[in-house]
């Protein structure tokens, strides 16, 4: 429980968790975390100020100056990854100066992806109008998103162009990591929409069963026989191929790789095309949906949770999706929806599959022992074997999540305590960790390794795009259709 | 009298390999790996009042490249039975 990337998610998760909790006793723990400004660029260079930029996020630090605040996140964030990485035998000293060049790097893209002519909507958002505030011309109005893409087009020149600088990053550049932790602090802000909307949250997430069904009894049998039958695969390249694009990425095709007992190299070579083409999916996807499909935002959450095949860039691409949508829905309509609910649609959905990978190896293991290989005597597979491969950080999502609820169900005068802590937790903290998953899967993500994968990455995209990702947008359309997120109230 | 052997199991590229009894032994594979096991306890002193052994095959993490290592547990450990019967 100390040596997993999985359960550290869970432990930084959850200590940030349980620090927010302390609100309820008018403590705050956690006011130093900075938060970002939206900023103007003539503005500022008439009269420079870190405060305009910066600041901390509650009032009970107010006082900080926010390069302190910075410096106080800074410290806090790199000390506890740091334990997490003793823990996890990395090279902590390699993996410190790592992480405080990803830090410096995720700090300047989100600055300057807070600028107004990148940020801003022409719209009232939060009782604001920063067109009108700093008397825009013009804007790309993409609201949070352009940070996002900032970070990862960084990251990406990084990986590609600068591979000696990717290569000294690599030992903090943990995308898994960071984003399984931001997904635990997104509990806390599904729990908090809960309260407000019980029906919405619990259809989005009972409709993740079908997703479930869908990955695993229609998208695994498909692609193992286009793999068997067209691409001619042997069968353990094939279970582990099928695996990894229908269900949930790396960590099922190792599993499968696992359960069949395939030699290393299937899923080493597996796992090198999810993650190159989960990046492929992360930049057109969001983009693609939006302009498809303005008018269904959870429907198009929901087909990113089926379609990406890694939890980072599920999430990743769920919040691309997430600040696009509610940007254009604004801009067009003047409405603004809520955010946060797109993306809950995506990494929900995402959930459901990831929590079943256990039992589908345990299955595919009887399966090819006692009839693919016929072999019977000796070898035992053990029940326990679920649990191992059960995805941990969704503990910590489900208790931080059900926690809230708990608190709204039982306490409800402590609501408005609680949700000072939370606030800052599931906003400022939760970003700050999807904006180092960005500039880290960008870091690892070297397109240069297709090379040589020939039929292997023909065949993966032919089932990516003409099976999987067709079948996922109906599915979800029609679990989905004509669900929007609920309006900002003031 | 039962007993456990943990063994570590890696690959070459071309053969499943262990060590730890005898030196290394290889496979193609991993059924053709255990009968070589099964040999190598079979002619070892060292198990000879031993009913039957557990034999521990332990996947060396390090023939994955270092960004797949959080993984681990998905991947394979196994234990099989050598039974005395088998032996004699």
């Amino acid at each position: 429980m100390l040596t997993t990337e999985d359960w550290w998610a869970v432990w930084l998760g959850l200590m940030m968790f349980f620090a927010g909790l302390m609100t309820i006793w008018g403590i705050d723990l956690l006011g130093w975390m900075t938060k970002l400004k939206t900023w103007e660029i003539t503005h500022l260079l008439g009269d420079f100020s870190w405060s305009k930029l910066l600041k901390p996020a509650s009032k009970t630090y107010s006082e900080l100056h926010p390069l302190l605040s910075l410096f106080i996140t800074y410290l806090v964030f790199a000390g506890l990854t740091s334990i997490g990485a003793y823990y996890q035998r990395l090279d902590v000293k390699q993996f410190l100066k790592g992480f405080t060049l990803l830090f410096l790097i995720t700090w300047t893209c989100w600055i300057i992806g807070h600028e107004a002519h990148f940020k801003a909507v022409d719209a009232i958002v939060k009782g604001k109008n920063y067109f009108e505030v700093y008397d825009l011309s013009w804007g790309l109005q993409l609201g949070g998103g352009f940070s996002y893409m900032l970070a990862l087009a960084v990251g990406l020149l990084i990986g590609n162009v600068f591979k000696g600088f990717a290569h000294f990053l690599k030992e903090a550049a943990k995308p898994e990591w960071f984003i399984k932790t931001a997904i635990v602090y997104l509990g806390i802000k599904l729990g908090l929409m809960s309260m407000k909307a019980t029906g919405f949250v619990l259809e989005l997430a009972l409709a993740g069963a079908g997703a479930t069904f869908v990955a695993y009894l229609l998208f695994w049998p498909m692609t193992y026989t286009l793999a068997r039958r067209i691409f001619k695969l042997p069968r353990d390249a094939a279970a582990v191929l099928s695996s990894g694009i229908s269900v949930c990425g790396v960590s099922a095709a190792i599993a499968t790789a696992g359960a069949i007992r395939a030699k290393p190299i299937i899923p080493i070579a597996v796992s090198m095309l999810i993650v190159i083409f989960a990046m492929v999916e992360l930049v057109v996807l969001p983009g693609v949906y939006t302009a498809m499909a303005p008018d269904q935002p959870i429907v198009n959450g929901a087909a990113l949770g089926m379609t990406v095949k890694t939890d980072g860039a599920d999430a990743a691409a769920g919040a691309i999706l997430d600040e696009l949508m509610v940007s254009k829905h604004l801009t067009t309509t003047g409405q603004e929806w809520e955010e946060g609910w797109i993306l809950s649609a995506a990494i929900l959905t995402k959930i459901w599959i990831d929590v079943f990978i256990g039992i589908w190896a345990f299955l595919l293991a009887l399966i090819w022992l006692y009839k693919v290989e016929g072999r019977t005597e000796n070898t035992t597979i053990k029940l326990s074997e679920i649990w191992f491969r059960f995805p941990k950080f969704v503990i910590g999502y489900f208790i931080a999540w059900f926690t809230y609820v708990a608190i709204a169900i039982w306490f409800p005068d402590q609501i408005d305590a609680a949700k000072e802590g939370a606030g800052i937790v599931q906003s400022p903290m939760r970003k700050m960790m999807f904006m180092l998953t960005f500039v880290s899967i960008g870091v690892i993500t070297d397109f240069s390794k297709l090379k040589g994968m020939g039929r292997l990455a023909i065949l993966y995209a032919v089932a990516l795009f003409l099976i999987i990702a067709p079948i996922a947008y109906i599915v979800a359309y029609l679990f989905h259709h004509g669900m929007v997120p609920p309006l900002v109230t003031t | 009298m039962r007993t456990q052997l943990e063994l570590s199991l890696s690959h070459n590229g071309h053969l499943w390999c262990t060590d730890g009894i005898n030196g290394q032994l290889y496979g193609k594979d991993l059924h053709l790996l255990e009968d070589k096991i099964i040999n190598a306890i079979n002619t070892d002193s060292r198990f000879i009042n031993n009913e039957s052994i557990d034999v521990i095959l332990r996947f060396d993490m390090n023939n994955f490249p270092k960004w797949l290592h959080q993984y681990q547990s998905h991947y394979f450990n196994y234990t099989f039975t050598v039974n005395k019967r088998k032996i004699d």
